[in-house]
């Protein structure tokens, strides 16, 4: 059965584990992977703990469809209280590590304690085994992989790992899984640096039993096909999520020297079809039609010759528009940089590009840059922070600790410069003309963050009747709606509503790529609900899974209130309503968020999740979702 | 035959500050083939230099997506044309 995996106590101080069966009653409240973290988060988590010492928690989780025929079921999901922010830290990433997680009988990892010195977790066929990791120890990401894989003697192991920056506690490394597979944001590589952990091995041959097998395959080709139809799906699997660098450049939506202008000129050489000819086909994650991942040679420098995946479209911003540079094999290089030493590259290209900006001003000086040239441009520069930043080598040391604490560290109205919410760098996408991609920001659980409730398509202008169509199920939604992204009516409900969408598939296990985030006629809850039953027999209808959704996402907020979280964090830099967009189309040009306006929508997003003024959850709201004895310590 | 073409707003400034441009033609393409000769500026935005749409340019036509067809699909009078922009944000 789909649902017959277990959840695993690991206690890394004790060296003890204990596996648990789900019961199905934890899987209709929850589903699985963020859902269900969500729960255990919340439960197993005290208030106040140091993020960086053995009473965090770390949970590694697979979506309840991973591993099944249901299309892009892929996502490992792994959370634990952030060292960034403080809050809720969450990572989720794509690549071949849950399924095989689910094929060696496993959803749910609970690990706590330290570990004396460093180990690795080694789980195969319903076993599982604390190993000695002293010789994986200082190796970059894609090294410990082999390594692992050569000591255990079987090449089709897939292994979650951190790199460098895991191990010395960068506050926003990353996990990674393969080459380019990262679980970027909210720092998760450094909870497991700090248990010295330093990689989980997987390995399964146990056989997911489908509940209805003719049905799920028959049902799984109507929804690749719903996904492959699709004009941004073929574009995707040309090029991945790069293609739209240009078209978002040009009308000036992306943030540049920090976040100084909104629009990179001069820009040809890192334009998608430069890229194009450095690239030899695509690769693509477990069970998915769409192959968004590009592989490529690094053309010329110090890497030439070695080979990586992607980059994103974040890549470009973090480091090319960002710290104004214009280098196609900088980004390239930074982007292998990142992803070997196991960092996020929205955080290392947001941190970087606020140092420069910092040095522009006079903030930071050669004495603090050890005599390195900080200016805008510098693409040597932008390598060698990387490097600094990883090893935790003099300014490096500073920015490795994000964005509140080095402001802090390095004072004199450097705060000023940060763009950030929570603690935790903003992409590169200029969000002033937008209030709707604002709002998101602005109250989202982990940060500043476009993957937990950003209406994406709200950038199409898409013909309101399928807005209508989207935005008013699987619960009634008559409000207002408008195809103008530069308008405010309505956005709160949209923001509302992609919030529960994106929960929802991070508890299935499926891409964001195969929602509503990319293609308004994608798989929406309606197709979720048959896709469960048809995979796993569990009969939940697309109302049930929205309520999964609320519920795992109040979870969340419950946490992050229980850590200290006020409304006044759910805002926005003053940059945001002070400075307006210099650059780009005249539709663009002269934006700012207005502050009463973004006041508006925050209450009105209050309201729809059932919280008072304060941004607290009423009583009722918890009643009706089932979360007023929480934590109720079921599992 | 009329056809309406509902221009992205950020685009307007490319059609005379025009959200909304009557046209008339068979096809998506005829169409827009109209919409460039009364506003040549838009042109390099809709179009890549192949003469096919740009990559993050979709039409819809009364509200349904008209790729893989796209400027060969056929459009009767009355139709609603809306260009959509395949921009992200992320």
């Amino acid at each position: 059965m789909a649902l017959n995996r277990k959840i695993a106590y690991i206690d890394l101080t004790t060296g003890t584990v204990e596996a648990k069966p789900i019961p199905v009653k934890m899987r209709k409240q929850f589903l699985g992977g963020r859902g269900l973290d969500a729960y255990l988060l919340y439960n197993h988590i005290k208030p106040g703990v140091d993020a960086l010492g053995p009473d965090n928690v770390l949970l590694v989780s697979a979506g309840v469809l991973v591993g099944t025929l249901a299309s892009a079921s892929s996502r490992t999901h792994v959370a634990a209280k952030s060292p960034l922010t403080g809050y809720f830290g969450s990572c989720n990433m794509g690549g071949f590590f849950s399924p095989e997680l689910r094929f060696a009988g496993f959803d749910h990892l609970v690990i706590k304690g330290k570990a004396a010195k460093p180990v690795y977790l080694w789980i195969h066929n319903g076993e599982i085994e604390i190993r000695d990791a002293s010789k994986v120890w200082g190796k970059g990401v894609r090294d410990t992989q082999e390594a692992i894989r050569e000591e255990l003697g079987d090449h089709e192991i897939k292994a979650m790992t951190i790199g460098i920056a895991g191990e010395n506690k960068v506050r926003y490394a990353n996990v990674m899984t393969e080459i380019k597979n990262s679980g970027g944001r909210t720092g998760m590589g450094a909870v497991m640096g700090s248990k010295n952990l330093k990689a989980i091995a997987v390995r399964g041959t146990m056989d997911i039993k489908i509940a209805h097998p003719a049905e799920a395959l028959e049902y799984d080709k109507k929804v690749i096909s719903q996904v492959t139809a699709a004009k941004v799906s073929q574009e995707m699997g040309k090029l991945g999520t790069l293609f739209i660098w240009g078209a978002t450049n040009s009308q000036g939506l992306v943030r540049t020297r920090n976040f100084q202008l909104n629009q990179l000129d001069e820009s040809d050489a890192i334009e998608p079809e430069e890229f194009e000819e450095h690239t030899f086909g695509m690769a693509a994650c477990y069970g998915c039609q769409v192959h968004c991942r590009a592989r490529y040679v690094i053309p010329d420098g110090e890497y030439k010759g070695v080979y990586d995946e992607g980059p994103e479209y974040t890549s470009i911003g973090a480091f090319a528009g960002e710290p104004g540079c214009r280098d196609l094999t900088t980004v390239l290089a930074a982007n292998h940089l990142v992803n070997d030493y196991g960092m996020d590259t929205l955080e290392v290209g947001g941190m970087i590009a606020w140092a420069m900006e910092l040095y522009e001003k006079g903030i930071l000086t050669d004495k603090d840059t050890g005599g390195l040239d900080l200016s805008f441009g510098n693409e040597a520069a932008v390598i060698e922070m990387i490097h600094r930043i990883a090893k935790r080598e003099g300014l490096g040391d500073i920015l490795a600790e994000g964005p509140l604490r080095a402001a802090e560290k390095i004072g004199k109205d450097s705060i000023k410069y940060q763009i950030h919410v929570k603690g935790m760098s903003a992409l590169h996408s200029d969000d002033r003309p937008a209030p709707a991609l604002a709002l998101g920001i602005a109250t989202a659980s982990r940060g500043a963050d476009h993957l937990r409730s950003r209406p994406a398509i709200d950038l199409y202008h898409l013909p309101e009747p399928v807005l209508r169509q989207i935005y008013g199920q699987p619960v009634p939604y008559e409000g207002p709606l408008t195809s103008d992204y530069t308008d405010y009516e309505g956005k709160s409900w949209q923001v509302f509503w992609q919030e529960q969408c994106y929960m929802a598939v991070d508890s299935l296990g499926i891409c964001k790529y195969h929602t509503i985030f990319l293609g308004p006629n994608f798989p929406n809850f309606e197709e979720w609900s048959k896709l469960l039953y048809y995979n796993t027999g569990l009969e939940m209808t697309p109302l049930d899974i929205w309520n999964v959704a609320r519920r795992a996402n109040m979870l969340e907020r419950m946490f992050n209130l229980r850590e200290g979280l006020t409304k006044q964090e759910d805002w926005l830099v003053d940059r945001y309503f002070d400075e307006p967009t210099k650059l780009g189309i005249p539709k663009i040009r002269g934006r700012v968020i207005d502050r009463d306006k973004l006041h508006k929508l925050i209450d009105e997003f209050y309201g729809f999740q059932g919280w008072d003024t304060k941004g607290v959850p009423k009583p009722e709201t918890l009643k009706a979702l089932g979360l007023e004895k929480e934590p109720s310590h079921q599992l | 035959m009329s056809v309406k073409i509902n221009v992205h707003p950020a685009l307007a400034h490319l059609t005379g500050d025009n959200e909304k441009v009557e046209v008339s033609g068979s096809t998506v393409g005829q169409c827009l083939d109209q919409l460039v000769a009364r506003f040549p500026a838009i042109k390099s935005w809709l179009f890549a230099k192949s003469g096919k749409l740009n990559n993050t340019v979709e039409i819809y036509v009364n509200s349904k997506s008209s790729y893989p067809e796209e400027l060969a699909m056929p459009v009767k009078d009355g139709d609603e044309l809306q260009i959509v922009t395949i921009i992200i944000g992320g």
